[in-house]
């Protein structure tokens, strides 16, 4: 506060109009500049042609920004500046030039041009997803096929990584929403004596739509991100450069093993989502209802078939793959620095849950036909 | 016909865009074999961006790049693949692989283009960690290296299956003196004992009176000059002429002509 009014005072007692020429007085320094400025923008500045640097103590780059700023007629019209001290002029010669053009602003009208443009660009955004995922599952059979092309151990530890290291959260959080799922349902079907019919829901519910649906987002979360942001940073430091110049293929070396390894692992990972899931239905049946667990399980596998079971690993795998060329994309597009690392690797997991619910949404109509 | 068995590489021609700005307009230069080309120039003038034309990691808009006795500017990158074990490249900032150790890195290459059994290419791997006099940190994460170790262990890498031509993007920066010049004592015995081609970008004079046979310089994407360290001293064009006066030349800034401060 009462800096503030020092500042004030300064700033009054260095600014003052004299005739056309505006005298400056003082130190025109960082710490000051601020406080002048709002004092200028009081000074009325029309009959004003000449800016009096005489007694112009100090000046430092922030005096200098607005002094430039004074002759460049930022405050209405162009001053020119006058008998500065040899301290000023030297300072002035030293960091001061020629008005810089500051590059002009981007349009931000929009013209249908614009729109074709946008129209064009996503256009092109899908085929270079298109062409990478192509290329993607190229190498990743070729690599069954010859698996010289990666690492040795390289699908192993992949399907350690992003499979086995995510069994505890997968259980842990399908049991959980299974137990709310089910107590749930079990306090709206017992208020009409539907108790049994527990375990049919919470078989259909667990393996066609929560299982996968809980597994993509897990593994979304876990391996989509840190793939995007592995992809990138690898852009960002020329490791993929450096790789592709040693005549080995980012693709083939990097993603085909992590392909592989999601295709193994994201069908295994839906089906143990869905079983403790209904788990999860399991224990409330048989505390809330008074089902005994024997013929929960029952009923809910006998509602299911096989298509079901096939459904739910042909689901987690296409989520998977849909995770795998999201992320993968957008590893890619990274060109820059670590800033855009992060915004990839948001990207990637924005991306891949769209991709997902789109994906389910497909899924829910096959159900229905 | 003796002059053509003798140069290594040949750019004719060379255009190269980023999007619709073009970076390098029309560059001709030759790369004698068995020799050390120093290409300078000032920052931003092109260099990189020749180099990963010539290594085909950006594609040329237009022009041929001669190797190995072909035009390699549109081959496509499975017969690139093929070619490129022959050609080495130390990145500006070595790009070692970060998820794996020191002595990984080196083997890579040596593990995707040979099939030479596991104990070979760890001796492989320990001499070349030698010859870059880098002992003992085969175990070693490249983040736990410094900035002049990482790029010794990335040349290390480069040179694992020894290739017949060698990039090299400004090697020295960023090392004190002594690691430098041991640098450019190793870039010099690996031309003159091994006969391979080198090619290295670099702003460091000393450097360049050390090694060079040959110097290109780049002006604003321009090859406005290509011949001996010698000739280049007494070259008249403008930006070599400045260049070999660096110090005396104007401070950052003050260069253009009628800059009056106002
Ligand atoms: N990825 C890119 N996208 C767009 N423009 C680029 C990109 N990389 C380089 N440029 C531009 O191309 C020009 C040449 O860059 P280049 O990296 O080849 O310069 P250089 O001679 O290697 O400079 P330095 O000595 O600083 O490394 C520069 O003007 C730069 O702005
Ligand atoms: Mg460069």
């Amino acid at each position: 506060m009462s800096d503030d009014r020092d500042g004030r005072l300064i700033a009054r007692q260095s600014v003052c109009a004299d005739g056309d020429r505006l005298v400056l007085a003082g130190e025109l320094t960082r710490t000051r500049v601020p406080a002048i400025s709002r004092e200028l923008r009081r000074v009325p500045l029309a009959s004003l042609r000449v800016v009096d640097l005489s007694r112009v103590t100090r000046l430092d780059s922030a005096g200098i920004g607005m002094l430039e700023g004074l002759r460049d007629g930022l405050f209405g019209k162009p001053l020119e500046l006058r008998d500065p001290t040899p301290h000023v002029a030297e300072m002035l010669e030293l960091f001061a030039g020629e008005p810089v053009e500051p590059a002009p602003e981007e349009r931000t009208r929009v013209t249908v041009r614009d729109i074709l443009e946008t129209i064009r660009y996503v256009a092109g955004i899908l085929m270079d997803a298109f062409i990478l995922s192509g290329e993607i599952f190229y190498w990743s059979v070729r690599n069954v096929v010859f698996p010289s092309g990666h690492r040795k151990g390289e699908v192993t530890e992949q399907i350690i990584v992003t499979g086995l290291n995510a069994v505890p959260i997968v259980a842990t959080l399908s049991f959980i929403i299974g137990v709310i799922l089910a107590l749930q349902a079990a306090v709206q079907l017992e208020r009409f004596g539907g108790g049994p019919f527990l375990a049919d829901l919470m078989g259909l519910a667990m393996v066609r739509e929560m299982g996968p649906l809980l597994t993509a987002i897990i593994i979304t979360g876990r391996s989509g991100s840190a793939i995007a942001s592995e992809i990138g940073t690898m852009r960002v430091t020329d490791e993929l450069d450096a790789l592709r110049a040693m005549g080995i293929r980012p693709v083939e070396y990097v993603i085909a093993p992590k392909m592989i390894a999601f295709t193994i692992v994201t069908p295994l990972l839906s089906i143990l989502s869905a079983a403790v899931g209904l788990l999860g239905g399991v224990l409330v049946s048989t505390t809330f209802v008074g089902q005994p667990a024997q013929s929960f399980i029952d009923r809910a596998l006998g509602i299911l078939g096989v298509p079901d079971a096939a459904f739910l690993m042909l689901k987690g795998l296409l989520f998977g793959w849909a995770i795998m060329m999201t992320s993968c994309y957008c590893g890619y597009q990274v060109t820059g620095g670590a800033v855009e690392v992060g915004r990839a690797t948001t990207q990637a997991v924005v991306s891949s849950i769209f991709a997902i619910v789109l994906l389910n949404v497909i899924f829910s109509l096959w159900y229905v036909l | 016909m003796r002059e053509h068995s003798e140069v290594a590489l040949r750019v004719r021609g060379l255009r190269s865009h980023y999007g619709d700005v073009e970076v390098l307009h029309e560059v001709d230069a030759t790369f004698a074999r068995g020799k050390i080309t120093v290409v300078a120039g000032r920052s931003g003038c092109g260099k990189t961006t020749l180099l990963r034309n010539i290594l085909r990691l950006i594609d040329p808009t237009s022009g041929t790049i001669e190797l190995f006795g072909r035009d390699i500017s549109e081959l496509e990158e499975d017969e690139l693949v093929n070619l490129r074990p022959r050609i080495g490249v130390l990145f500006q900032n070595g790009a070692l692989l970060q998820s794996l150790t020191v002595g990984a890195n080196i083997s890579v290459p040596l593990e995707q283009h040979t099939r030479l059994p596991a104990d070979v290419i760890e001796r492989i791997v320990l001499r070349k960690l030698q010859l870059v006099e880098l002992n003992g940190v085969e175990h070693f994460m490249p983040s736990e290296l410094s900035g002049g170790m990482r790029k010794r262990a990335a040349l290390a890498r480069t040179l694992a299956l020894d290739p017949e031509i060698v990039f090299f993007d400004e090697p020295s920066a960023g090392l004190d003196p002594v690691t430098a010049a041991s640098l450019d004592r190793l870039i010099v015995e690996l031309s003159r004992k091994l006969g391979i081609t080198v090619i290295v970008v670099t702003h460091e004079l000393t450097s360049i009176r050390h090694i060079a046979d040959r110097m290109l310089f780049l002006d604003a994407g321009r090859a406005v000059f290509e011949g001996t360290v010698e000739e280049a001293e007494v070259c008249p064009v403008d930006s070599v002429r400045q260049f070999f006066r660096q110090g005396s030349s104007e401070p950052l800034g003050r260069r253009s002509p009628g800059g009056q401060p106002m």
